[in-house]
């Protein structure tokens, strides 16, 4: 039979830790492959070394049965390669429209141009416009990349990934951080190109209705192996399967009651909130208020401002207007370190772990930094209850997964010992059992008496943390209420938060 | 980007206008007045040259001189022979000082951010102490002196000297706005927005199917052929060409150009090398340290003037564009 790409042995070390030990996969033209497992199974390591960011220790890569082991990145996509990433990486200060040219040119060969005027090369700027149009990204054409939702700037990434007309498109957790939208709108994508057998994929994805509505076939990874492969049917019987990655409870079902301690008097209160980004007016006249202990849930699609409110209150973005009172305390227009040494954590959607330093010394530098005292987080308190992070005290963050990186951004901010905790996206990117390993956690952090106020896409999640919500619609207040209460109103859930 | 079709014809009016006023110059104004729009249009060069990298690719070059000065010595020593005319001489001046670059960038572009800005450092350094040791070649630390301009000649049709300053003047003026626009239309072109795109983001240009690498030792030697333009032109104008040119205080003005212009636009390297010398014109007048009243001037641009005077001014015209928000916004 034909194969489209082949590993063989492929093997990466990272010092001693074996990321990917000795993967083995083959891929017929066609089709969609989804491969999953357990946060820091080595899924985003072997997608390096399939795309070339990696070059492997051992084993051998084919494709179009060509050797492409040691190939450069760029080499790998002019062969028929494309790729998106997990984290946005994208052309932040072009326009979208101009991110997408790159590709599109370089594709057509026409990028080493010097002497035509770009502006004169009308099928190039009509095949960006249709690849934008694709995406739903259109009517944001002309806006620089930078200043799109994160939502949005995910659509960028997939479309990137498709301006350069690939055989082979490797997407690495393509919808994280959409909206149900934006989701359903990649999701056909993929199932069109692939039923046009335009293009054959191979995806990351930690969404299980994603993988089981595409792929036909599952390759589960598991500490840098390839613990199953198979269709879905067959992958969702495997007990071994189930152990280590889909968990025994799915979401929703195990939990009655939502989670919570003592809620008492008013922490933290927002009242007529106004901030700008440059000459943009991003929060209107925003209000809300956190009682203590209590969890609230910030929802809403994206880019409505729900960053920017959990951005404005931690002092990052300050405000233009409006107050913000800790305790009765004013802090709005302080900076962002004075907010923090009033017991203000914030961990924001993309964790901004300190690459070159071990887990451990990340846990330890708020400590370090604000000359506390012994509070009530410490090191042992935190690996009990993120487990996981306990067999990597000395590993630097760099190369931490995904999952792993938001497990310590979490412990980082509970080890400045916070009385309010603002989770940006706490659950993006997380597969399902780390995913109910954080809800219990995100349970003993309040038990510990800290106030969360989080922002999350994924309704599910929010509903299972919080008492009570916000939706935010167009950078204002749409709506408050409890929980529960919301969750029994369609209407403003379809109004406000669905497809 | 963001400018209207009949901002689009003004910007063209205003291009031509001072085109004009340009070659109006030797009829109207006397030497020294040559003499300075003639060191502006050398700086203005040299610095677009510059800023293909540093505005545009996002690499500091700290080296930049190198190529200047390649140009210049490679040019006046054409020139001293006696044989080989000026056109000649100027463009096998200019691209010895591009194969000197794409030399020196295969190395160079190795690297990026600070390692890069050392890299080219070092290897303007090393150049510096060639041209100041290299006695019989260089002239050492007296440089080159009594460099012929020669003159601009078809045989058998005509021959202009080029010895009155007004002659060059013409010259000089024809040659760098000619850079100039080659300069303006790589950066429109299909390329330009790929080193726009390594600015930005390097690691997805590569993912885009172009090898980053390759592009960027390209960019290197078009920017150090450029410069080698404004060094060869230089040498003949000065009719001397010192060690001074190679060393790294030369490298810096266009840093300083593009700075207080703004290397986000085009024009800004160019407004940016106005400013320099009629500010270092001005201030030379009343104090000999000059220098400490130009530091002041210039933080006070670079602080006031976020993008540089040009780009300052165009996001306060017309553009809708905000500034960036944090990234992560």
């Amino acid at each position: 039979m034909e194969t489209l790409l082949r590993a063989e042995g492929v093997k990466k070390a990272f010092g001693t830790f074996m990321a990917v030990d000795g993967v083995d996969l083959t891929l017929p033209p066609g089709g969609v492959t989804a491969v999953i497992g357990p946060n820091g199974a080595g899924k985003t390591t072997l997608i390096n070394l399939l795309t070339g960011r990696l070059i492997p220790d051992d084993g051998r890569i084919t494709f179009h049965e060509q050797d492409i082991t040691t190939l450069s990145p760029s080499e790998r996509v002019r062969r028929g390669m494309g790729r998106s990433f997990q984290l946005v990486n994208i052309f932040p200060r072009l326009t979208v429209h101009e991110n997408v040219v790159i590709p599109v040119l370089a594709h057509r060969r026409l990028s080493g141009d010097m002497f035509r005027p770009l502006d004169g090369l009308s099928d190039v700027h009509a095949r960006a416009n249709a690849i934008l149009e694709q995406v739903g990204l259109l009517p944001r054409a002309h806006r620089l990349a930078g200043q799109l939702s994160h939502g949005d700037q995910r659509l960028l990434e997939i479309a990137l990934a498709l301006s350069t007309d690939p055989h082979l498109l490797i997407l690495d957790e393509p919808t994280a951080g959409m909206n149900p939208r934006e989701r359903v709108q990649v999701l056909e994508q993929i199932r069109r190109l692939a039923g046009e057998r335009e293009a054959t994929f191979l995806l990351v994805e930690h969404d299980m209705d994603v993988v089981f509505s595409l792929a036909q076939r599952i390759v589960v990874m598991h500490q840098g192996r390839v613990l199953a492969d198979g269709t879905p049917e067959a992958i969702q019987q495997d007990s071994q399967v189930r152990n280590v990655y889909l968990g025994e409870a799915v979401l929703g079902k195990t939990r009655t009651s939502t989670i919570g301690g003592p809620v008492s008097d008013i922490i933290l209160e927002v009242r007529q909130l106004n901030t700008h980004y440059g000459l943009s007016h991003v929060l209107h006249d925003v209000s809300l208020f956190v009682r203590q202990g209590e969890a609230v849930a910030i929802l809403g699609r994206n880019g409505v401002g729900k960053t920017t409110t959990l951005r404005s209150i931690m002092g990052l973005t300050p405000p233009k207007s409006g107050s913000i009172q800790l305790r009765g305390q004013e802090v709005a227009g302080r900076p962002a370190y004075a907010i923090a040494s009033l017991g203000v954590s914030y961990v924001p959607d993309d964790t901004r772990i300190f690459p070159d330093l071990t887990t451990l010394e990340n846990l330890r530098l708020p400590r370090q930094v604000l000359r506390r005292g012994n509070g009530r987080w410490n090191i042992e308190k935190v690996e009990a209850i993120f487990p996981p992070l306990r067999d990597l005290k000395h590993r630097k963050g760099r190369f931490l997964s995904g999952g792993e990186k938001k497990m310590l951004a979490i412990g980082r901010a509970l080890m400045a010992d916070p009385e309010v905790l603002l989770l940006d996206e706490p659950s993006e990117g997380l597969s399902p059992l780390i995913v109910r390993m954080l809800l219990d956690a995100l349970e003993r952090i309040r038990k510990g008496g800290v106030t969360i106020l989080l922002a999350d896409q994924n309704l599910k999640f929010a509903r299972e943390v919080a008492d009570r919500a916000y939706i935010l619609e167009k950078g204002a207040i749409a709506y408050g209420g409890a929980m529960a209460e919301l969750w029994r109103d369609e209407e403003i859930v379809k109004k406000y938060l669905a497809v | 980007m963001g400018v209207s079709a009949s901002g689009k014809l003004w910007l063209r009016v205003f291009v031509v206008g001072i085109v004009l006023v340009l070659l109006a110059v030797p009829q109207v104004a006397g030497r020294f007045w040559q003499y300075l729009t003639l060191n502006i249009l050398l700086l203005s060069l040299f610095s677009l040259s510059f800023n293909l990298l540093f505005g545009m690719t996002g690499l500091l070059s700290f080296g930049h001189a190198a190529f200047y000065a390649t140009g210049a010595y490679a040019t006046a020593l054409f020139l001293r022979t006696g044989m080989v005319p000026l056109l000649p001489s100027v463009i096998m001046g200019t691209v010895v000082a591009a194969l000197l670059a794409a030399l020196i960038g295969f190395f160079c572009v190795r690297h990026t951010h600070v390692y890069f800005a050392m890299l080219t450092l070092a290897f303007g350094m090393m150049v510096y102490a060639i041209v100041w040791k290299w006695t019989p070649v260089t002239g050492g630390d007296d440089g080159l002196v009594g460099i012929p301009r020669g003159s601009l000649s078809i045989p058998g049709l005509f021959t202009i000297g080029m010895g009155p300053l007004a002659h060059y003047y013409y010259f000089l003026t024809v040659l760098a706005l000619l850079g100039m626009y080659a300069l303006y239309r790589i950066s429109r072109s299909p390329f330009g927005l790929i080193l726009n795109g390594m600015r930005e983001n390097a690691g997805r240009v590569e993912f885009s199917g172009i090898s980053a690498r390759r592009y960027l030792w390209w960019t290197f030697t078009i920017a150090g052929l450029f410069a080698g333009l404004a060094g060869s032109l230089m040498a003949p104008l000065e009719s001397t060409v010192a060690p001074a040119s190679a060393h790294w205080a030369k490298s810096a003005e266009p840093v300083m150009a593009s700075l207080i212009g703004g290397p986000f636009a085009f024009a800004g390297p160019i407004v940016g090398s106005l400013i320099y010398i009629g500010l270092k014109e001005v201030i030379v007048r009343f104090t000999q340290y000059w220098l400490l009243i130009f530091g002041a001037v210039l933080l006070v641009l670079v602080l006031g003037f976020r993008g540089g005077v040009v780009g300052f001014l165009l996001q306060r015209m017309a553009r809708p564009e905000v500034p960036m928000p944090p990234a992560e916004g």
